[in-house]
């Protein structure tokens, strides 16, 4: 008798999946390959290239489900897993940290409600238009929560580095959102 | 958390945000994980049952080497106490006296010290008696004392003032004084003078010595000297009332072995065979399940004898104590029957008619008809669920002469279970009973139980005892999988019958 996926806990869910009931497994792929899928775009250049992550990231969660100690979030395990095979994938086209030059010497000051209305798939695009580096600074530090200095360990940088690629990952967002509110006007 | 807000914009639109995705992911993903995934070592899958027979392993090392063996002395303490001592004592090429600290927490029986080349056994009396005090007796000291003199070949004499004195024929005769009890019944060829002779030329001879006066020291000392002796003279206090006709001869040999922990713990360790017949029984909880599907289940299984087998590695700590490991195989039978409504059976009858014609002829003629019966069949199932286990037991155990009595208690970790035969699911649908890809009924690797028996041990020649070891076992987590919606457990009762194989040692000796 299988439960259905709402009722069933983090444990009995990490259980199904160990002893290998492709049900429950197939319910735990479906609850978090849409997340993961995104987290995986943001990273490749491509949507190939971001299948190819997230299939690699689910048999990794997969093989090595085992070792998860039940300390922590599940999720955040699941994540750090992606995040590593997402920056595995990077590092075999050799990440570039370079510095574009920037005509605005000062940081764009954008005001709230212009980046309010932007969705989500736009924002993707955006951040995905980014350079390499740019972009994997700012989804490492903005949306996966690292700090400069665990980044550095990550790619092998300076903090300093991944400080300075943010600000300039940051600014050439609102750069490229400011240009779409005034195409949009 | 950055405090910039366009990052906090940035970070909660997107980290929940899903996007579609492909088709048929979820089989590719499942096909590469099938053939990446290794079965894991065995040491993954039963970490804690390993980590729970490695730290015993490592218990009984640490209790066997610090607690056990520091009972002891060590060869090179006693060995330094003696020459401690002797350091003090006169001492000549051939001719040594001296004493030893014969304390009781120091030695026991079946000990054995060194002192120059020769080895000695303390006597079970000598030990005894022996203060616990460090009583170092010095020659003045002789008085009151008795010495125990191992003497390989050249006693000493006493004359009728019980004083020492030197005899011509001192390799024959040990003439001791006349009262004391410690002396074994003479042949002397003066009858006047008890003496202990050697019970044989090979074996060392026992002879004891007494002064009665600190006079005699010198004389003593004198003829021991003259007397060439090459023994060691050991003081107890208090021996005067010991008899040692009854204590077990002092023997030495010309062995340099000093005292060895080995020799000292060597027979403590022993190992078990053992096979039983075993009657299990089936404990099932499930709140709020399909109670109809239970009654029916109840009906249809019934657990039949079951048998075990296995052998355990055990070692002695002190006189009652045991703890044993080692590896079983359970076997747990039950018998499965189910009615198969609906069942059809088809024959064909042929009918053959023979005639004759009008013209003679004989013909044959073949009538085939089809007969289709539908009823219900009773099919019988052997169901075995096949377990591999590590047993883990603290026995206590006390000997009465041949007889020796213990009960054990401990857990039992099973490691690995296979399941051989067929059962109906909730849907009423005949499935196998082996956990394949989460389909089946019960774990692959159960947990653990509780063990308890008593057993009665009967000693037999050669080290070896006969054993019966009646036990019952009580199962603390389920064998089920959660799927399935219940939680079944096995209990489990039995005789075992076995033998025990000690091997030998110093302590073995009764």
């Amino acid at each position: 008798m299988i439960k259905p996926l709402y009722q069933l806990s983090e444990y009995e869910l990490i259980k199904g999946c160990l002893e290998g009931n492709q049900n429950i497994q197939r319910m735990l792929f479906e609850q978090f390959a849409g997340k993961f899928m995104t987290m995986c775009l943001r990273y490749a250049v491509d949507s190939m290239e971001a299948e190819d992550m997230l299939q690699e990231g689910f048999v990794r969660i997969f093989t090595h489900l085992h070792q998860f100690k039940f300390e922590g979030s599940f999720e955040g395990w699941m994540r750090r897993i992606i995040v590593n095979v997402c920056l595995k994938h990077l590092q075999k086209r050799k990440l570039q940290f370079k510095e574009i030059s920037d005509e605005h010497a000062n940081e764009v000051q954008i005001a709230p409600y212009t980046y309010s209305s932007i969705g989500e798939d736009e924002l993707m695009k955006l951040i995905s238009r980014l350079p390499d580096g740019y972009r994997t600074v700012f989804n490492l530090n903005v949306i996966e929560g690292y700090s400069h200095e665990e980044i550095a360990v990550l790619l092998g940088i300076q903090a300093s580095t991944s400080r300075s690629q943010l600000v300039k990952a940051r600014k050439m967002l609102q750069n490229q959102i400011i240009h779409l509110e005034k195409i949009a006007v | 958390m950055s405090d910039n807000p366009f990052d906090r914009h940035i970070k909660n639109s997107l980290r929940d945000y899903k996007s579609p995705v492909p088709n048929g992911m979820f089989e590719k993903i499942m096909e590469e994980s099938t053939r990446l995934k290794k079965p894991l070592p065995f040491w993954q899958k039963n970490n804690f049952k390993l980590s729970a027979v490695l730290l015993t392993l490592f218990a009984i090392y640490l209790i066997n080497h610090f607690i056990v063996g520091s009972k002891f002395s060590n060869s090179s303490s006693v060995s330094k106490k003696i020459a401690n001592n002797f350091a003090n004592s006169k001492t000549d090429s051939g001719n040594v006296y001296g004493k030893i600290i014969s304390n009781q927490s120091e030695l026991s029986l079946g000990d054995s010290v060194q002192f120059t080349n020769k080895r000695e056994y303390v006597s079970q009396e000598a030990v005894s008696k022996a203060s616990s005090d460090d009583n170092f007796i010095t020659n003045k000291e002789i008085n009151k004392e008795i010495t125990i003199a191992i003497k390989k070949k050249m006693p000493l004499s006493f004359d009728s003032n019980d004083k020492v004195s030197s005899t011509k024929n001192l390799n024959k005769k040990v003439v001791t004084k006349k009262d004391s009890p410690f002396f074994l019944p003479s042949q002397s060829e003066k009858k006047n003078k008890p003496s202990i002779v050697s019970k044989s030329e090979d074996n060392a001879t026992l002879g004891l010595v007494t002064d009665s006066s600190s006079t005699s020291t010198d004389i003593k000392e004198k003829n021991w000297k003259s007397l060439g002796y090459q023994d060691i003279i050991r003081s107890f206090t208090q021996l005067e009332n010991t008899n040692l006709i009854n204590s077990k001869p002092l023997m030495q040999t010309n062995t340099t072995t000093t005292i060895s922990l080995k020799d000292i713990r060597k027979g403590q360790w022993f190992v078990e065979g053992y096979g039983s017949l075993d009657f299990n029984t089936k404990n099932i909880q499930a709140p709020g399940f399909n109670t109809d599907y239970l009654r029916m289940k109840d009906s249809s299984h019934q657990l039949t004898t079951g048998y075990s087998g296995g052998i355990k590695i055990g070692k002695r700590f002190g006189q009652y104590l045991a703890l044993k490991i080692g590896l079983q195989y359970k076997q747990i039978n039950e018998r499965f029957e189910y009615i198969s409504q609906n069942v059809s059976k088809s024959s064909s009858i042929i009918t053959t008619r023979t005639f004759l014609n009008d013209i003679g002829q004989t013909l044959s003629l073949q009538d085939t008809s089809y007969l289709s019966q539908l009823g219900y069949s009773v099919k019988k199932v052997n169901n075995s669920y096949k377990n591999i286990e590590i047993p883990l037991t603290v026995g206590y155990e006390k000997k009465y002469k041949k007889l020796t009595v213990g009960i054990n208690l401990g857990i039992i970790a099973n490691i690995q279970s296979y399941y051989k035969g067929q059962t109906f699911d909730t849907s009423y649908q005949i499935t196998s009973l082996g956990a394949k890809n989460g389909t089946g009924f019960y774990k692959s690797q159960s947990n653990l139980s509780l063990f308890g028996s008593a057993q009665l041990l009967y000693q037999l020649p050669h080290h070896i005892e006969l054993f019966t070891e009646p036990y019952l076992r009580i199962s603390i987590g389920n064998s089920s999988i959660s799927d399935i919606g219940y939680n079944q457990r096995f209990n489990g009762m039995g005789i075992s019958t076995g033998l025990r194989f000690s091997f030998p040692g110093k302590s073995n000796k009764k």
